[in-house]
């Protein structure tokens, strides 16, 4: 029975690769950070890189808040731009909408301007503190539902409008993000003042402990998106960044430290 | 390692996702690997892995390295060396081969050289005509055609030192490749030889036989390839020392065939090695499998073939199989080891009547000679006596009753002689059976048939039908009794006709007289209920003899050899890969119950397990092998049976693709 259940999950495996690999994904692409918060001089040295011989793509990153400033309420237009520009230079796509510290302010305002939330706030420092930057950011945890929720009507909204824009067939590639901390990357913050040496970072472990933080509860929040996704583009490739070490809190299913 | 920490959602994601998830994480550092974790994920669920080339700084900019306190600035050297990382995360490891590489812009930029270079190597494919070659000690030349894209780069990576390369070892877009293979006899070692080379990202070996030292086992007096043919050799190493064995290959005017040759057991031989002759080591106790395909052409080629070997007890059998009907043939091997010392001729009975019609391949093992051919009807009257000419290693193949038309409608034989005086065993005969688009093997009866023998199955009843062919290979007449017993070694009593003439009988033993030179045809009826077992055949001079056994819903048939060799062990070797599957019939050919043990070695010769069989005596069991031995199922091997002191067994293998066209896989002797 299990050799059968095997067999068939390859089969099911190859059929899904052979849908998702009508497109080519292959090749170069080019990476900026949130294109929503980048300088005009970035802009054109993103541009002119996207010129060069050999690029094939580029991964647009646009942060949630850029794409839907006011809940319910999106601004396609910078998106719109950017997925314009790669059409027209025949590059590929790779889309990336993170939360994290793009997450909406309103997620976390009572309705009916917003969807009730629960905030955790945290300061956080890029590269574990050897840039010497702290950084203050509020998101959601991963398995609140009012997040849960939002994020798959942005999700859907989003497909909605790139195939209504004629554009859905351009994207090769779509980032699994909602779990994030500063970037794209499935991470959440879990350093503190101690890990980092940095006196102005939070003590991320005390927030999430306070917050009922359980790695099933991050599976369970990691499910629902992933759900998400495939919902929303179901014939697509996706992408998911990983990051080598502290990803996330260290905290156990007992909600206890680990230590060691 | 990198990413354990995501495991449990990387691997729920990547179960959700298969085929569609690309894994993408920072570039790896020099001795660095990959996270178990991603490497599973890519191999059991199709999941690639992607690399991030450099290390964004925010307004930093990028690095090339951490930490970002004391980063190693890009250069376009830098830049290169974490590309080509990122592509071959697992030394160029082809399943974990990035497609998917993010660079910070700026870099892309500052060394767009190096970038196109990057792009070239990520979506340029690469293929080659062949996997590898081989060659003769000899040596000689070879050519390889590389197919790419206009645009795309490739080199030939280095050499051994006994190939030199003729051509240019480097072009842009599709090309040429040739090299030359010193002879053996010029180089340091007389051992077999055997090295590797890239092109593109492709491999390609070469392989050279020593010049010494292989003597000749068997021949196989058929294989065919292309045009919708292949052949698969299986040689099995029946002793406990590790050999080579040496396969060569002969077109029917005796001139050496070049065939591309899949080598399954070497997943690093990517391609066809196209070869005339070549060496493979076989493990103690293991076998090794080499599948002749067509040429690049897709032309039709066949031939026959020659084993050798080096130092070991080698045995074997070839298949082949048309693709477009999946209908499959087993050429037995014919070989001083199991036919003894001697000079015997081949008989193979036909029967050619009710549009059935016999094939046969003929293999001049020895210098150019002619062959006595003589055609006898089933009663043993002779239609016919001519000869057939073979050069040195020659072969041919024909449908009997278009070269020999007195042999179209009946039954008989046909026997091919060695050249009168010739004290060296020359000749190696094949029969084919083709019946409404179904294809058997005939075994060629070599003439020193013994006065006793027993067939490891017979089924009868539910579409099956079994038809027993008998010939009388003396010189008088020859009385014989033919005893039929059940699984639990009882007399079985069965329905017989006689396509020849004569009543129906229903008996558990046949009493008849062959004249010399004659064959007998019995054929159990179809009936409601299936019975199996076995039978026993003794008469009163030498007789040689087979039986078919039919399933008529799909007109499928498959030979069981009249097994008279009286081995103290059997060999069945078995490929349940591909979903196939083998079925095994064991009889006690003796009245005393037996245990008969059984011993089960992979592909390597490592042993598996062991078991035994219990039999009554003339008793008969028949099961598929991955039954008794679970662990034999999707893999490749030898299962042994011993015969019980004093006792005598036959034993039976049938190959059963997914396609059902079963085939009879000899019992080698050991």
């Amino acid at each position: 029975m299990r050799a059968v259940a095997r067999l068939t999950l390859m089969l099911l495996a190859a059929s899904s690769f052979a849908a998702a690999q009508s497109t080519d994904i292959r090749g170069i692409y080019l990476y900026t950070n949130d294109v929503s918060q980048i300088t005009a001089g970035t802009t054109n040295a993103l541009t002119t890189s996207l010129n060069v011989t050999g690029v094939d793509g580029i991964a647009i990153v646009v942060g949630w808040d850029a794409i839907e400033p006011s809940m319910g309420q999106f601004q396609w237009a910078l998106l719109d731009q950017w997925i314009h520009t790669a059409i027209s230079g025949g590059k590929k796509i790779d889309l990336a909408v993170p939360a994290g510290d793009s997450t909406p302010p309103w997620l976390f305002q009572p309705a009916p301007v917003g969807a009730g939330a629960t905030p955790l706030n945290f300061t956080v420092s890029p590269h574990a503190g050897s840039t010497g930057v702290c950084q203050s950011e509020t998101i959601a945890a991963p398995w609140d539902s009012a997040f849960l929720g939002q994020w798959d009507a942005m999700l859907g909204a989003l497909s909605a409008h790139l195939k209504s824009a004629g554009t859905y067939n351009a994207i090769t590639l779509v980032r699994i993000t909602g779990i994030n901390r500063t970037t794209e990357e499935l991470r959440l913050p879990a350093e503190t003042a101690a890990s980092t040496g940095l006196a102005c970072v939070s003590n991320s472990l005390q927030t999430w402990q306070a917050a009922g933080y359980r790695p099933s509860l991050l599976l369970q929040g990691w499910n629902a998106v992933v759900g998400s996704f495939t919902k929303s583009f179901p014939d697509k490739t996706f992408v998911v960044s990983i990051i080598p070490n502290d990803a996330f809190p260290g905290i156990n299913e007992s909600g206890l430290l680990i230590t060691g | 390692m990198i990413g354990d920490e995501d495991e449990p959602l990387l691997m729920s994601a990547a179960q959700q996702l298969p085929g569609r998830l690309v894994v993408q994480f920072d570039f790896l550092m020099p001795g660095e690997l990959p996270s178990v974790v991603v490497t599973n994920a890519a191999q059991n669920y199709g999941t690639l892995a992607a690399f991030q080339t450099n290390e964004y700084l925010g307004n930093g900019g990028a690095a090339c390295s951490e930490p970002v306190t004391n980063p190693t600035p890009c250069t376009a050297a830098t830049f290169l060396t974490m590309l080509e990382t990122g592509i071959y995360p697992l030394g160029h490891d082809s399943t974990l081969r990035s497609q998917y590489i993010e660079v910070f812009h700026a870099n892309a930029t500052a060394f767009p050289a190096s970038a196109q270079q990057a792009h070239l190597e990520l979506t340029c494919d690469y293929q080659l005509s062949l996997g590898g070659q081989a060659f003769a000690y000899a040596g000689g030349t070879g050519t390889i055609t590389i197919t790419t894209g206009a645009n795309c780069p490739w080199s030939v990576g280095t050499l051994p030192s006994w190939i030199t390369l003729t051509s240019p070892s480097s072009g842009v877009g599709p090309g040429t490749v040739t090299y030359q293979v010193a002879p053996s006899s010029m180089i340091v070692s007389a051992s077999d030889l055997s090295g590797s080379f890239t092109i593109g990202d492709q491999s390609f070996t070469v392989e050279q036989e020593g010049g010494c030292c292989s003597s000749v086992i068997g021949w196989m007096p058929h294989l065919a390839a292309g045009g919708g043919w292949t052949t698969t050799f299986t040689v099995v190493n029946k002793s406990s020392t590790a050999g080579v064995a040496n396969t060569s290959f002969f077109a029917p005017g005796g001139a050496s065939l070049a065939l591309p040759l899949l080598v399954p057991q070497q997943p690093s031989i990517a391609g066809a090695v196209l070869a005339s002759t070549i060496d493979q080591p076989i493990p103690a106790n293991g076998l090794l499998v080499l599948e002749a395909t067509g040429a690049s052409t897709g032309a039709y080629s066949e031939g026959s073939a020659l084993l050798g070997g080096k130092g070991t007890d080698l045995d074997g059998f070839a298949i082949f199989h048309y693709g477009p009907t999946q209908q499959e043939a087993v050429v037995p091997m014919g070989s001083l080891s199991t036919l003894g010392p001697g000079n015997p001729p081949y008989v193979v009975a036909f029967d050619n009547t009710n549009g059935v019609l016999t094939g046969v391949a003929v293999e001049n093992t020895n210098a150019t000679a002619s062959f006595p051919v003589i055609i006898r009807d089933d009663q043993g009257n002779i239609l016919r006596t001519t000869s057939i000419s073979l050069p040195t290693f020659g072969h041919t193949s024909f449908v009997l009753s278009t070269m020999f038309p007195q042999t179209a409608n009946i039954r008989g034989t046909v026997e091919f002689d060695n050249p009168p005086g010739d004290p060296v065993f020359q000749i190696a005969a094949l029969g084919i059976r083709y019946t409404g688009g179904t294809t058997t093997t005939i075994p060629a009866l070599p003439k020193l048939g013994k006065p006793a023998g027993s067939m490891a199955h017979l089924a009868a009843g539910n579409g099956w039908q079994t038809t027993f062919v008998l010939v009388n290979q003396g010189t008088g007449a020859s009385n014989i009794t033919l005893n039929f017993y059940d699984d639990n070694g009882s007399p079985l009593s069965l329905p017989l006709t006689f396509p020849q003439g004569g009543a129906p009988v229903t008996t558990p033993s046949l009493n008849q007289s062959i004249a010399p030179g004659a064959s007998l045809w019995v054929q159990v009826a179809d009936g409601d209920t299936l019975e199996t077992g076995s039978a026993q055949l003794s008469a009163t001079s030498n007789v040689g003899g087979f039986a078919i056994f039919r399933y008529n819903p799909n007109g499928q048939e498959a030979v069981v050899p009249l097994e008279n060799r009286g081995a103290g062990a059997y060999l069945i070797a078995y490929d349940n890969t591909a979903n196939t599957a083998t079925g095994i019939a064991l009889a006690n050919a003796s009245g005393a119950p037996a245990n008969i043990p059984v011993t089960l070695r992979d592909e390597a010769g490592n042993l598996l397990g062991t078991s035994s069989i219990a039999l009554n005596g003339n008793g008969h069991s028949s099961f598929i092998l991955s039954g008794l031995f679970p662990q034999s199922a999707t893999n490749r091997g030898a299962v042994e049976f011993d015969a019980p002191a004093g006792g005598t067994i036959s034993v039976l293998g049938i190959r059963s693709p997914p396609a059902l066209t079963f085939t009879t896989l000899p019992a080698l002797a050991k």
